[in-house]
Order: C-alpha cells, then structure tokens, then sequence
C-alpha cells in the first residue's frame, strides 16, 4: 500500500514511476535529432553544448528540454517528448563514457 | 607586348582576303593549299574558305596573353570555338594553358580557389547561355566572396551567323544580363579594338579593391573572321593602387583605439597577401587588442595569444565587452554586433550586444561597390567612424598613427591588457583539448580527431588548408597553428553549395607551382553537386588530398526542420526526410576511383585514420590527387 502511494505520489509530481531505459534513450537520442547538435556520443560541437558527462540534474535537464535557451535548440514539450522519454533520454546521456583527459592523448598534448 | 602594334601576318582585311579569293579564280598564280581549296566543292552562300590569315582570335589571345594569366578552365561550347583553337594552335596551349572542365559551375569554382591562393584571376571560357547559366551560382559565390575571376562568354551576335539551331538556342541578345547583378563590370565589344580595350580594362576594374568577378563577351563572328582592322594594339595594363582611407578620419580611428579600454578588432576579409597578415599582428599588438577573426580569409595566425576564441559560435558573445569594435572588411558586422529573436522563438525582436557608447569603426572598400538586386550587403551598420577604403591598403596609415598616439604610460597600461588577453586565449586553447578529447574514439569519427590525425600528418609540410572548417566546428582552427596566407582560404561567399570541392582543385593547381601539399576536408553533400572535376584534377595532375567529412546527410537543414517542427509540437523524427544521404550510403571512393583518383574508404574506426593519411599524403607528395572517405559525426 505503500509503495502504490508512493508510485501515485511520484506520477502526480510528474517523476517517472520506472526506472528509466537507457536504450530507449539511445534511439530518441537519434530520432530526436538531439546528435545532430550534440554528436553521437553528445561531445557537442559549434552548434550544440557538450552533453556528456553533464552536471545538470533530471528536472534541470527537463526544464532546458522544455524550455530551452533562446538558441537553436528545439523546444521539445510534452506532445514531443514525454516526461517518461525525457528520462529514458537522460539515462543514455549518463551513460556515456568519461573521456580520456587530453594529456594522456599524444595528439592534443599542447 | 603591352602597349605595342601588334604585327599579326596577312591582316590584310576581309576585302583584299576576298578580293584574293577572287584573283584565284581567275587563274592567277595559286599556293598549293588555295588551289586546293579552290577544287573542293563550294557550299551554298559561302564566300570563303579558309587561307593564310589570321582569325580574330588570334589577337584576342594576344591581348589576353598581355594579362598573364596562366590558366583558362572551360568546358567546350561552340560559341567560342575560334578562342578555343587559337589557344591551342596560336598560342600553344600556354599563357594560358586549357583546362577541362565538366561542367561550367566547377570552371568557376576553380577560378574562385585559384585567385584566393594565386592574388589574381583565372581566365574561365563559358557559352553565352546555357554555359553562363551554369557558371552563374559560382559566379554569384565570388562576387559575394569579393574574388576576381575573368569571364569570356561566347556569343553569336549577327543572326546571319547562327548556323542552325544551336547556334540560335546558344545566342542571346544581352549576354551579361543573367550575371550583371553580381559581376563587377562587363562588356560586349564590337570590334578587335573594342575587345582589346575592354578586355584591359575589365582586369583593371577585376583587381581593383574590392575584387569582383568581370565578364566578358566574345562575339562568335569577331574570334572566327580574319582579321580586318588595322593597327591593333594591345593597351597598356595600368593597375590601379587599392584605395586608401581618408587621412584624418585615420587618425581619428587610432585616437580612438588608443585610449579604448577594451578595443576589439573584427577581421572579414582583411588580408590579401602575407603583407596584410603582418601588418594585422603589428596592429594588434601595438594596442593589444583581441582579435576576432571571421576566417574568411587568413587574416591573423590561429596562435597568437591576441587571437579570439573561435570556439564560439555565434560569434557576438566575443565582441560583447568592447568599447571600441573595429571592423576591418568585416561580413555582417550588424549581426555580430546585435541578437535577433532565435529561431525556437516566435517573432522578431532584436537588440544590440555591445555596450552602450561603443564606438564602432569600420575600414572597407565594399562601399565601392554595392548593388541592389542581391542582398549580399546584410544590414546597415551604424557606425560612429566610416572609412571607405582598403583595409589592407589603408592598415600602414593607421599603425603609424597608433604609434603617434601612444604614450609611454599608454604603452605600459596596454601591456597589461595584453596579459590578461593571453591568459584567456591560452584558457579556451586548453578548453579546446579538452573538448577534443570527448568521444575520441567513436564511431562516427569525431571532427577533433579527424582534425587532430590530419595535422599530426601535415604540420610538417609546406601545407595549404583549402577548405572551410565551420562545419567540422571549426576544429582545424581550434588545433591547428595557421600563419601563412595561403593556409586558409576562407569560404564560399555566397553559401552556394558545390563550391568546396572544386575550388580546392582550383586552390591545389595554384599552390602545384610552390610545391604545397594542399588538403581539402570535403562536405559530402557538397560534393554530390558536380564531382566530375574529381577527373579535371586527376587528368591534370593537380595534387590534392581531398579527405571527407562524410556525414551522411544535409545536417544544417534537418536541423532546421527539426526545430520547426518541434515549435509546433511536432516531433523531429521525420527530419532526415529529403535531407539524409543514406539508403543507400554514397561510395565515395568508388566515385573517385572512377573518375581516375587512388582512394580508400569508407574510414570508420579512428585508428585507421593515421596510417590512411600517412599513405595518401605520400601520393599526393608525388603529384596525384587523392580522396580518402571518411564516415564522420554531424559537426
């Protein structure tokens, strides 16, 4: 009973009541066109910020998504990404890797 | 040859030609070859055959030779047919040598890269029409880009020479008109004499700050009749000095810039020769004021501590703290200078970004030459000081006036703005590592770490970059160490597509002679437009390694179509419709194999990046062009 309150009181906050599936994340990140600005493994670029390894939080995260910038940026609001997706899609962005610090790669050693 | 009677053999004119002609008939002492002329059957309406004279492109080609240009691209058209075969015959295919081309639009391509690494332009041949309506995108790219380029139109004026169709589908009664919105100057001559002096003067105007495409007609009946008229001569080229701005607004100008607090110099298209570049770095660091560079031309080195992030895009962020903003041939400066309500935003609102009570200052020679038609202008700066002259013409008078200026407390305090200013560049160069390093070994392969492995291949060389890098989020800029003036090139001009490609042959044939190792990083959508000059650089041998930046799709429209449809809730997924490049995936080695180049790809793990480059920049060190493909991310 619970745990029902709490997944109620988690909808109502507008949190999702799953865990969020990374893999769907990965194919939103791509039918969303999110890598066009941001690069596949969301290094960013000239056109869009670098999103791996992000310091923003998930509401923080959703907000921009739903409000984003005066920019480029798309303003992707409920009809188009869920809030649901808008976790799925945060899970993938966390998932990327860490990068090599740039000493460590002989090309970029100043 | 300059300025000198031409003694062109038997220019005896038509009449006596004819009245030859007629001698002959009558039995009079013959050559071997009028006799046989003589004997071949007689076509209906022909008054003549040919004999021992000379066409009248015989001296067109030497009033073009006068004007030393080295090559003439061309894609063969009957309408100037009698230049073609003088240039061969007459002129030995030297001075200039024919290059052929596959289509119009790369003739004028290659021109527009030539003339941004050679200073001057190339000779392009193109039919009145329908070679003219090819050309006329490329065209409208060089004028936008302010580059010179020399344009022979064939045409067929007199209807009693148009043999047939084609030669009326090919006649046009104005033949400049489709192009004279963005050509600086052009002409129909009448006569040898005429085309002589126009031919001359269209150079003149061509290469007079600022620099703009001319055109030229070459009427069909005038380069293939013997010559008629008498005492031709080829006029003497006096090239104009550039315009130099007004003297006391200069010095205003340094006035201005010395006591400035934050002064930032915005570069467009400042540089026309190394010259330009040094007298930039003197300028700069005589104030020690940041340097902004648009890249539109290698103004300023990529190093140098004054040097402004170019890891900014837009670019007004980086202008936001000026007092004093001069502009030197700047592109737009109105839009660098203010914002406009964004595209995920509804109407239109704009504001300025610079502070109130900057002054802005701008040095140009644009003001020169404004049309109408055509919107390449952008919007109307409100500047405090104008100067309606060369930048690079006029960069001698104002440093010495900044020297005037300066005391020694000035130069002191400025000093220490120079501190500050380094410490921030070499900040965003370390960002710009940093940076590189995320997502260095995917797949698609990263625009860093494709730049990264075509520098570490390179930067040994004599090198040229022939290509713009904005689309690879201007990472060769971010890395690379660009000093010389023939190491960037700038772009397109005009952002017509189809330029990239063949303006780096065009750039790679200039730099051949100097024995640079040319690199182009070439869009694939960009050279989906005409690849064929693939086959002009391999048939002429024209070193070149071109590397793709294959992304596989439009990306800067499905970006924008993306957005659109997101304002209005609409989801993106629909966004790679008609601006992907995929299903199938285009082969571009295959393409460039089959138009005579050694090639290899697609490339899509990053470590076999080095030792394909390594491979390709020993062939193209040997004389051959080359293509690598790359399978890249987005930007």
């Amino acid at each position: 009973m619970k745990r029902m309150i709490f997944v109620a009181l988690l909808a109502v906050a507008g949190m999702p009541a799953q865990n969020p599936n990374p893999t769907n994340g990965k194919r939103l990140f791509e039918v969303k066109a999110c890598y066009e600005c941001h690069g596949w493994r969301g290094q960013g670029g000239l056109n869009g910020p670098r999103l791996a390894q992000t310091k923003l939080n998930l509401p923080a995260f959703r907000n921009i998504l739903r409000n984003p910038p005066p920019s480029n940026m798309p303003p992707y609001r409920e009809a188009v990404l869920t809030d649901r997706e808008v976790a799925d899609l945060f899970a993938y962005i966390q998932s990327f890797p860490p990068p090599q610090p740039s000493e460590t790669i002989p090309l970029l050693k100043n | 040859m300059a300025g000198e009677v031409i003694p062109l053999a038997n220019t005896t004119g038509r009449r006596n030609f004819l009245k030859r002609g007629a001698g002959a008939a009558a039995g009079l002492a013959m050559a071997p070859q009028a006799a046989a002329q003589q004997a071949a059957p007689q076509q209906a309406g022909s008054a003549e055959a040919a004999g021992p004279v000379k066409p009248g492109s015989d001296f067109m080609l030497d009033v073009l030779r006068s004007l030393d240009f080295e090559y003439c691209a061309a894609n063969p058209g009957s309408s100037f047919r009698g230049l073609h075969e003088s240039i061969l015959n007459y002129g030995g295919n030297r001075s200039p040598e024919l290059l052929t081309c596959l289509h119009e639009e790369s003739s004028a391509a290659m021109a527009h890269g030539y003339a941004k690494i050679e200073g001057k332009p190339m000779m392009i041949m193109v039919h009145g029409t329908v070679g003219l309506q090819h050309a006329s995108m490329a065209i409208y790219n060089a004028y936008c880009d302010r580059v010179p380029l020399f344009i022979i139109a064939g045409n067929i004026l007199d209807v009693n020479y148009r043999r047939g169709n084609a030669e009326w589908v090919h006649s046009v009664q104005d033949c400049a008109a489709m192009v004279r919105d963005y050509v600086k100057w052009d002409d129909n001559p009448v006569s040898l004499t005429h085309f002589a002096e126009s031919a001359v003067r269209a150079y003149k105007l061509s290469m007079t700050p600022p620099y703009e495409p001319v055109l030229l007609v070459a009427d069909g009946a005038l380069q293939e009749e013997p010559v008629t008229e008498k005492n031709l001569r080829v006029p003497k080229l006096a090239m104009a000095a550039p315009p130099q701005g007004d003297s006391a607004a200069v010095k205003e100008a340094a006035r201005l810039l010395v006591a400035a607090e934050n002064p930032v110099i915005v570069a467009g298209r400042v540089a026309r020769s190394q010259r330009g570049i040094e007298l930039l770095v003197e300028l700069a660091e005589l104030l020690q004021a940041r340097v902004q560079d648009q890249r539109l031309r290698m103004n300023f080195p990529s190093a140098h501590p004054l040097s402004g992030d170019p890891g900014v895009l837009p670019m007004n962020p980086n202008v936001r703290d000026a007092d004093v903003l001069l502009g030197l041939e700047a592109q737009d400066l109105w839009n660098l200078t203010h914002r406009m309500t964004p595209l995920n935003r509804f109407g239109m609102e704009s504001q300025s970004v610079v502070q109130p009570g900057t002054k802005i200052i701008t040095v140009s020679a644009i003001d020169l030459n404004h049309k109408s038609n055509y919107q390449d202008f952008g919007r109307y700066v409100e500047a405090d000081l104008a100067i309606t002259g060369d930048a690079e013409a006029t960069l001698p008078a104002l440093i010495e006036e900044v020297k005037r200026a300066l005391t020694v407390d000035r130069r002191r305090a400025l000093q220490e703005r120079g501190k500050r200013l380094t410490a921030a560049n070499e900040q965003a160069r370390q960002r710009h590592r940093e940076l590189a390093a995320v997502a260095w070994d995917a797949s698609p392969i990263s625009t860093a770490r494709l730049s990264a492995e075509i520098w570490a291949q390179v930067k040994n060389e004599d090198w040229s970059l022939v290509s713009w890098d904005r689309m690879l989020s201007a990472w060769p800029t971010r890395l690379w160490s660009f000093s010389k003036h023939y190491q960037f090139i700038g772009t397109h001009g005009g952002s017509g597509m189809g330029y990239g490609l063949p303006a780096a042959v065009g750039a790679a044939l200039a730099n051949k002679k100097h024995g640079r190792l040319t690199i182009n990083i070439q869009p694939d959508g960009d050279l989906c437009y005409a690849p064929g000059v693939l086959w002009t650089a391999a048939h002429h041998q024209i070193p070149l390694l071109n590397i793709m930046h294959n992304n596989r799709a439009y990306h800067e429209e499905r970006m924008y179509i993306a957005l659109l449809g997101a304002k209005y809730d609409r989801s993106p997924e629909k966004s790679d419709i008609g601006t992907a490049l995929k299903g199938p995936n285009i082969d571009y080695a295959s393409i460039a194999k089959g138009f005579g180049l050694y090639s290899e790809g697609p490339i899509e793990n990053p470590n076999d990046l080095a030792p394909a480059i390594k491979r390709a920049v020993e062939r193209v060190k040997k004389g051959e062009p080359v293509l690598l493909d790359v399978v890249t991310q987005p930007r």
